[in-house]
């Protein structure tokens, strides 16, 4: 099995800290991957580009230094080798008008407000993980201790 | 308009209001005619001032019209021929008028042989003042009435923080007291039974998280390599921030013994961490409470660089992405209301903050540094922005300028107004330079 790669986005590290425990659950099928600004982030797509390694989530914060989360997801969705990631957006703080160009220009898959509770966060990670896993053809039988059942059907089911 | 009055008014006075036994003097405060009253008699005042208020439905007094010196009152009874006052003439200071009545004794001019004729040209010159007069006044209540509107959602935003402030207040505190309580406990526990976890817990615990994501990535690729450990094990070590010896010793052991340390140092961040946000939320909440206004706060002796830390806490979040140097000197304590200052301070950093939002420089530098010397204490905030433009600099201490364009602000325009009304409560004063690149606000208070 090829574990999969989460990468997560906050300009503070206590922020960062709590999702590395939120998402120890994950941690037998996926690594960390942590930034702290945009352009960290870019440079490590590159990295995980040339290594051919599988990202499948990016979770990132929307007000930080330098790009601001939407923005970032605006150049991710553009960029084609990265397809079928699936991003999401975990912010405090979005304007009215950082919320619609989220939708419509960045295609966000989800978006979580802080404080975020555990539950519903690490639903919406296994629910997007295995959306991620049935997009790119991966095997899902190796992952189905990280899978949400009923994505998996729904995803079946559309074939 | 005016060439035409100046042609003819001097030959009107001339000519019908020269007559020593047809003029009044009143004292000031002394009616001239009552609004509804009867008047037959146009009047021009020769010395002083007068003015027309009218009543208005709540029993108040409009000001109406100002006449001062050459100027007609009364043309509208007077020409309409109804001979009924609009508004209560009052003298503002002690006036002349001179008058004429219907029975004056017409001379002929060039301008034609009736009253109507001659005065057309100065009453409607001055029926035009009058209006010009009004509009001014108009517009000039309704500014004042926003600005007046604007200051009272400030005044009650304040007021609503202050509350708010004050619930979070109690909410932090029973947060921060239980973190306290729990992790005194923890490090007991560990102490008595496990001093190996201990040890990483107390790492944890006392320095966060140490290093940046880059030099983590860096660190754990160069430690998977050296020691080939697996890429969880590597991240996990390299997190920590464990030095490449300490490794050494913990790696003889197995992966377990990793996870395990990993396990504790977590432990031990967590408390860390919520130390630190129970610490932040406090600092916030006790800047809030003092920018809150409460203006009952008595005055005491302090230091006025803890008001700039104060402010400084409460603007962290857009001081994101910025280069914030600061250099506070010891300064004698002065007698404050800290409020007061917190108020000036972050009115002047948010400004700084905003001229660099709109500009496109990179390297966004702002610098805040206080002194002493003669008995004054300086403080000066300093900005690279892209300047404040030679011909509004007198503008921007007035109310209602603003720079702003859009955003999620609430500032009004009254920042930098407050600001400057506080300093001069204090005696102390404010200068301005600027120019493309440097923008340097300097605060001189008395001590």
């Amino acid at each position: 099995m090829d574990k999969l790669r989460i990468m997560c986005i906050d300009d503070q590290r206590e922020v960062l800290n709590t999702l590395r425990k939120d998402l120890n659950k994950f941690s037998d099928h996926c690594f960390f991957i942590e930034c702290e600004t945009a352009d960290e982030a870019e440079e490590v797509l590159e990295e995980i580009d040339k290594c051919g390694e599988y990202l499948a989530l990016v979770i990132c914060d929307q007000v930080m230094p330098g790009k601001n989360g939407v923005d970032f997801f605006i150049d991710l969705n553009q960029d084609g080798r990265f397809g079928h990631v699936k991003k999401l957006l975990l912010t405090g703080l979005a304007t009215h008008e950082d919320t619609i160009k989220a939708i419509n220009q960045a295609h966000i898959d989800h978006y979580i407000e802080k404080p975020w509770s555990l539950k519903n966060f690490q639903h919406t990670v296994s629910i997007l993980l295995t959306e991620y896993i049935c997009d790119s053809g991966l095997d899902y039988e190796d992952y189905i201790k990280i899978i949400d059942q009923n994505t998996l059907y729904r995803k079946l089911r559309e074939g | 308009m005016n060439r035409m009055q100046g042609a003819d008014l001097p030959w009107l006075i001339k000519t019908y209001f020269s007559d020593p036994s047809k003029r009044i003097k009143l004292e000031k405060g002394e009616v001239l005619i009552e609004e509804g009253g009867f008047n037959d008699r146009l009047f021009l005042v020769l010395q002083g001032y007068l003015k027309g208020y009218v009543k208005t439905p709540d029993k108040g007094n409009f000001e109406l019209f100002q006449a001062p010196r050459h100027k007609f009152v009364g043309v509208y009874s007077f020409f309409s021929k109804t001979f009924i006052s609009s508004a209560r003439v009052v003298a503002e200071e002690d006036s002349e008028v001179a008058y004429i009545d219907p029975n004056i004794k017409i001379v002929p001019s060039d301008k034609g042989n009736s009253l109507f004729e001659q005065f057309m040209p100065v009453v409607v010159s001055d029926l035009a003042q009058r209006q010009q007069d009004e509009q001014k006044m108009g517009y000039e209540k309704e500014r004042a009435l926003k600005k007046l509107i604007q200051s009272e959602r400030l005044a009650s935003l304040g007021q609503m923080a202050t509350g708010i402030a004050h619930e979070l207040n109690n909410a932090i505190v029973v947060l921060e007291r239980n973190t306290h309580w729990l992790c005194e406990n923890c490090a007991q526990m560990l102490q008595n039974n496990y001093l190996e976890g201990y040890k990483y817990f107390r790492k944890g615990l006392t320095k966060g998280r140490e290093l940046s994501t880059r030099d983590i990535r860096n660190q754990k690729k160069t430690i998977k390599k050296k020691f080939s450990l697996k890429e969880d094990e590597a991240d996990k070590l390299a997190v920590m921030g464990i030095e490449e010896q300490s490794i050494e010793d913990i790696l003889p052991n197995n992966k377990e013994s990793i996870d395990d340390i990993y396990h504790y140092w977590l432990l031990g961040i967590s408390f860390h961490d919520m130390k630190v946000a129970a610490q932040l939320g406090t600092n916030v909440v006790t800047s809030v409470k003092a920018l809150g206004g409460q203006k009952s706060i008595q005055k005491e002796r302090c230091d006025l660089n803890e008001t700039i830390k104060k402010a400084l806490t409460l603007l962290s979040s857009p001081l994101r992405g910025f280069q914030l140097s600061l250099s506070l000197s010891d300064l004698p304590y002065i007698f404050i209301n800290k409020s007061d200052w917190v108020q000036v301070w972050t009115n002047l950093v948010k400004n700084s903050i905003e001229s660099l939002n709109n500009s496109d420089i990179d390297n966004k530098i702002i610098e805040i540094s206080s002194y002493s010397k003669n008995n004054n204490i300086f403080v000066t905030v300093q900005d690279n922005g892209p300047g404040i433009p030679g011909d509004i600099q007198e503008e921007i201490f007035k109310p209602n300028f603003t720079t702003k364009e859009k955003g999620l602000e609430f500032g009004l325009g009254l920042g930098l107004v407050i600001s400057e009304r506080i300093i001069r409560s204090y005696k102390g004063d404010i200068f301005l330079d600027s120019q493309p690149g440097k923008t340097i606000f300097t605060i001189k208070i008395p001590t």
